[in-house]
């Protein structure tokens, strides 16, 4: 019932209310017909009273002749039977007839009276009759009113006693509803206190787990610090041990490093010095070239006046081979001649033989020395050569060396090639000087050029020596 | 003649390059091989450059490109009291006159009045070959004229030695003054020559290690002015700046990255200085080192590909490589007890970094595939070196007369030179890329 | 403005007498509020001009006397008068003759939780600006660290990281240098 309250609560009410309209209906039913049954049997009673002898009679002749209802029968007896027993007394004489009259008369009298009588009693037997109907009416009545009564009483009883059975019913299965609902509530609050208890011993147990993780973690933590504080000391310790040690070895490293630094030191000191040397060499050396710039017209007449010593010590020098050469004179006429003549005709072929000439410049000297020493024919030329290797070209070579500056920082593996004229005496033509193969840095190239035109003049030979290798020749600079 | 060849062997062997063409009668080519001349500057004149009538210029193009050329440490230009003559046109050029006085090159030049501006019109003259080297004008505003000097010297140096000029580039630098509360301390850029100075930031609080981003419109910097160390990156043009690092602790070091889009700095927030990564497009920071040691002062190598950076972790500063990705680091400077702020060459052959020598910091350059190590300065408290982007010289901060003044040191060894002085004490000096 | 109220309170616990002090000193602070604000921001980065920057004049507000006691730091005879600790060049070791300096300013730290303090790390001029900026962190976390295992909560120590660039002494001197390497424990001030 309770689900159904809770499931279908329309239900239940709906239900409900017809019970209790039931119930109402068997009660106010009860006492309607109870109410009706009392004013039927007022009514009776009035009726009974008002009922005359006559009346009486006829309605009890009605009765007998038409014995229609049981209880007229037993009344309407008397009277029929007690009709033919006076009338055989009335046939004697006159006395008999006077006394007989008399008798008559008496016996009418008598008659009469005892008609009278009979009449009272009839009347009043009519009336115990009907009193005694009526009582009987009335104590069939009242029977049946108790009967009725009854009925009713056992059937308000029956009824009473099913509303009390049903209500017993109903608060007994109320009751047991109720216990059953308050079984479940209770199981419920069971359920419901158990798992109270059981989140409760929960959380307790959870909060007493925080707590001890928490002290567990504030133990482990100390021993943490603990054990980092001893492996901080620890490390610091060897840290320091380390340090020290590695500031044992930097010490080390540092008298080392103090010790090469000294050298080096020493050594960029000797450096700049040697630096400072040159440079004020260079600077002199500027310095007199700016003199020598401004004393520009001293300088020719210096130089035309070395020019004629210089001419005058080559005519010595000439003066001096050709008397070396005195002895020789024939065979040295001869053979400048055939030198003339070889020359003239290397000329004639030079212009066939130059690009071949050119490339087979490019391989090296030992080559070309080898070239001369399989050629019997270079053999004087191969003298001439070394002639000159010894005496002219290191001191030309020098002489550029001394004057060249290059730049900085420039790449190792540039070269400039540079071709040069001179004049007799050394000087270099102006303008001659040509690159012939660029390093491709201008600065580079600069330098070389310059340092051929600060080396002028050159110390040279004279003669066919001169023309032969030096009025026209190249330089190879590299850095 | 002997005795020279017996005392050198080299000198034997090029005595014999002389080569004789053809065999037989064949007439003999001369060819003489010269090598190892001495590595000096080389001399050049510049002639003050000629103005039309009644023009005043306001500056001296010659003398800015003399100056410019002679930082270089690759030229030695006349000074003007030694020239005999001044032409500025092709007409009034002698050539002799300058090859008596030993030039290689000479610079003539004019400066002109066209439209609001000038036209500034230079010849580059081979003195001995008599050949115009370079021809050529430039046109500029009045005030940009000394910029156009500089971009004269850049076209004139290319020229010459085949490398491009910075002479046009700039430098940034800090400078300061007052003490303590009152101290005011200045970001500025400026030309290369120290000239045109413009403060892009000043402050009450330190400012520190300005470093240019790769297109030279930016420039990242550490200041501490909210009492605290921060990174900040600036641009030039407009002045706007961005906050990209503030962790608690240090916020340094930043270096761009070559690519321009990563950050590398040096960050203390996990109790430690340690290099990170921060990719300025994604904001993405990455730890790079993890040591209990001091790492810091990263730089990139020239490809992007590894990092150089300053690490104690051997009980002396020290150069320290590993890739730019993170991963093991080694270590690079192999001599004396302090070597820090190291940066890459913009060929990533060398490392320019502070030395310590004798008890004074110099400034020092190493090969580190060879492990060499050659000194570039010669002060007490040397700091801040920073390749030109060409290479071919370094600019640091050096004390000179109880202050910090600015100074450029050529490579190739053609000397140092102190840079024009701004009244502060000058700091932390850092090299622009090529602009434009 | 709290370290004042702080320091306001302490007069006031000190010597209840001094209320009308206090009014006066507030005010003062007020002055000084408002005078710090009027004044420009002291870093200011700036586009670069095709002109040279000229130099401005600007007018300086008068500083207004400082207040006179901020804490017991502030008096000589109190031994938390000495904040300054100096180390030996290149390292970040605190020396041992400084442990019972440092002890006792944690223990004062320690009883006043709610004060907080800044480590000011620096170095010598010597080697480079970043690694010396690094090297004075060093010191001052180095410093942080001892108090915090005196007993000190982390939250009360800050550090500050200088470098070289506010040395004590502006010379040039190993004396110099060596008042140079230092860290100082700075508590707040009194008012600003």
């Amino acid at each position: 019932m309770w689900q159904i309250l809770r499931h279908n609560p329309g239900a239940f009410y709906w239900s409900l209310g017809l019970h209790v309209l039931f119930a109402l209906l068997l009660f106010v039913g009860i006492r309607f017909e109870r109410s009706v049954t009392e004013a039927g049997g007022q009514a009776r009673a009035v009726q009974a009273t008002i009922v005359s002898d006559r009346a009486l009679e006829q309605m009890v002749a009605g009765l007998i002749d038409e014995p229609i209802e049981l209880i007229t029968e037993t009344p309407a007896e008397e009277p029929t039977e007690a009709q033919p027993d006076p009338t055989p007394g009335v046939d004697e004489s006159e006395e008999q007839t006077r006394r007989a009259a008399e008798a008559i008369r008496l016996e009418t009298e008598r008659l009469a009276e005892a008609e009278a009588e009979a009449e009272r009693l009839a009347a009043e037997q009519a009336r115990l009759e009907a009193e005694r109907q009526a009582a009987e009416e009335a104590r069939l009545e009242a029977e049946r009113l108790a009967a009725e009564q009854a009925r009713l009483e056992a059937e308000r009883l029956a009824a009473e006693q099913a509303r009390l059975e049903a209500e017993r019913l109903a608060a007994e299965q109320a009751r047991l509803e109720a216990e059953r609902q308050a079984a479940a509530e209770a199981a419920r609050l069971a359920e419901q206190r158990r798992r109270e208890a059981e989140r409760r011993a929960a959380e307790q147990a959870r909060l007493e787990a925080e707590r001890q993780a928490a002290e567990q973690a504030r133990l482990e933590a100390e021993r943490r610090a603990a054990e980092q504080a001893r492996l901080e000391a620890e490390r610091r310790a060897a840290e320091q041990a380390r340090l020290e040690a590695e500031r044992l070895a930097a010490e080390q490293a540092r008298l080392e490093a103090e010790r090469q630094a000294a050298a080096e030191a020493a050594r960029l000191a000797e450096l700049r010095r040697l630096e400072a040397e040159r440079q004020a060499a260079e600077q002199a050396r500027l310095e007199a070239e700016r003199q020598a710039a401004e004393q520009a017209r001293l300088e020719a007449e210096r130089q035309a006046a070395e020019q004629a010593r210089l001419e005058a010590e080559r005519q010595a020098e000439a003066e001096r081979q050709r008397r070396l050469e005195a002895e020789a004179e024939l065979l040295a006429a001869m053979e400048e001649e055939r030198l003339a003549a070889e020359l003239a005709r290397a000329q004639q072929e030079q212009a066939a033989r130059e690009r071949a000439a050119e490339q087979r410049a490019r391989h090296g000297a030992d080559e070309a020395q080898r070239t001369l020493e399989s050629d019997p024919r270079s053999e004087l030329e191969a003298e001439q050569i070394s002639y000159l290797t010894e005496r002219y070209v290191p001191a030309i070579r020098d002489r550029v060396r001394q004057v060249w500056v290059q730049p900085m920082a420039v790449d190792r593996n540039r070269t400039t090639v540079v071709s040069i004229q001179l004049l007799p005496g050394g000087t270099v033509v102006p303008d001659s000087v040509r690159v012939v193969r660029s390093s491709g840095n201008t600065a580079f190239d600069q330098s070389v050029v310059a340092a051929i035109y600060r080396a002028s003049p050159f110390q040279v030979p004279t003669g066919q020596l001169f023309e032969r290798y030096f009025r026209d020749f190249d330089f190879t600079f590299k850095p | 003649m002997i005795r020279s060849s017996r005392r050198s062997p080299i000198l034997l062997s090029i005595l014999l390059p002389l080569l004789l063409l053809g065999a037989g009668s064949a007439q003999a080519r001369l060819n003489i091989e010269v090598t190892g001349g001495v590595e000096a500057a080389q001399p050049i004149a510049v002639i003050p450059f000629g103005v039309s009538e009644g023009l005043i210029p306001g500056e001296d193009v010659a003398a800015i490109i003399s100056a410019d050329l002679a930082r270089t440490g690759r030229f030695k230009p006349l000074p003007t009291r030694d020239m005999l003559t001044m032409p500025s046109s092709h007409d009034e050029v002698d050539l002799r006159d300058w090859r008596l006085l030993g030039m290689n090159n000479l610079v003539i030049g004019r400066v002109e009045t066209e439209g609001t501006g000038y036209r500034v019109s230079f010849t580059l003259y081979d003195v001995f070959r008599g050949d115009q080297l370079v021809g050529s004008s430039l046109v500029s505003t009045r005030l940009a004229l000394r910029n156009t000097a500089h971009r004269i010297a850049d076209i004139l140096y290319e020229k010459l030695t085949g490398q491009r000029g910075v002479a046009a580039t700039r430098i940034a630098y800090v400078t300061a003054s007052g003490q303590d509360e009152s101290q005011i301390l200045t970001l500025r850029v400026a030309d290369a020559d120290g000239y045109n100075a413009q403060t892009i930031l000043s402050s009450g609080e330190p400012i520190m290690s300005p470093a240019w981003s790769v297109d030279g419109r930016r420039i990242a910097y550490v200041s501490l002015e909210n009492k605290r160390a921060a990174i900040y990156i600036q641009e030039l043009a407009s002045g706007r700046r961005e906050l990209v690092a503030s962790y608690p602790g240090i916020n340094g070091s930043p270096a761009f990255s070559p690519d321009g889009q990563r950050l590398a700095m040096t960050l203390s927030k996990d109790g430690n200085p340690e290099i990170y990564v921060l990719n300025l497009l994604s904001r993405e920071l990455t730890r790079l080192t993890d040591h209990f040691a001091i790492d810091t002062e990263p730089a990139w190598s020239p490809d992007g590909r590894s990092i150089i950076f300053t690490s104690d972790r051997g009980g002396s500063p020290q150069i320290y490589r590993m890739a730019a990705s993170g991963g093991p680091a080694v270590r690079i400077s192999m001599q004396g007890d302090y070597n820090a702020r190291a940066s890459y060459a913009p060929d990533g052959r060398s490392i320019t970094l502070v030395t310590r020598v004798g008890g004074r910091f110099r400034i020092a350059l190493i090969d580190p595939e060879r492990g060499t190590m050659r000194l570039l300065s010669n002060g007490s408290l040397d700091e801040s070196p920073s390749f030109a982007p060409n290479g071919s010289m370094v600019i640091y901060a050096t004390a000179h007369g109880g202050r910090g003044v600015l100074a450029v040191s050529s490579i190739d060894g053609g000397g140092n030179q102190r840079l024009s002085q701004d009244a502060e004490e000058v700091r932390e000096p850092t090299w622009s890329p090529f602009m434009n | 403005m709290a370290s004042f109220t702080d320091s306001a309170l302490r007069i006031l616990m000190r010597d209840t007498g001094a209320l009308r002090r206090v009014l006066l000193l507030s005010l003062l602070g007020l002055i000084a509020l408002t005078l710090g604000c009027a004044g420009a921001p002291r870093t200011e980065p700036s586009a670069p001009a095709a002109t040279p920057t000229t130099p401005v004049t600007t007018a300086r507000p008068l500083e207004p006397p400082r207040p006179t006691y901020a804490g017991p730091w502030e008096d000589p005879s109190n031994p938390l008068y000495q904040r300054t600790i100096y180390f030996d060049y290149d390292t970040a070791e605190i020396r041992p003759e400084y442990l019972p300096l440092l002890r006792t300013h944690a223990r004062y730290l320690g009883t006043n939780s709610g004060l907080r303090a800044t480590l000011e790390g620096h170095t010598d001029e010597r080697g480079t600006r970043e690694y010396n900026l690094a090297l004075a962190e060093q010191r001052a976390e180095a410093v942080r660290r001892l108090m915090i295992a005196d007993g000190v909560i982390p939250n009360q120590l800050s550090t500050l990281s200088y470098g070289e660039e506010r040395p004590a002494n502006p010379g040039h001197t190993e004396t110099a240098w060596q008042q140079n390497r230092r860290v100082r424990i700075q508590y707040p001030e009194a008012s600003r």
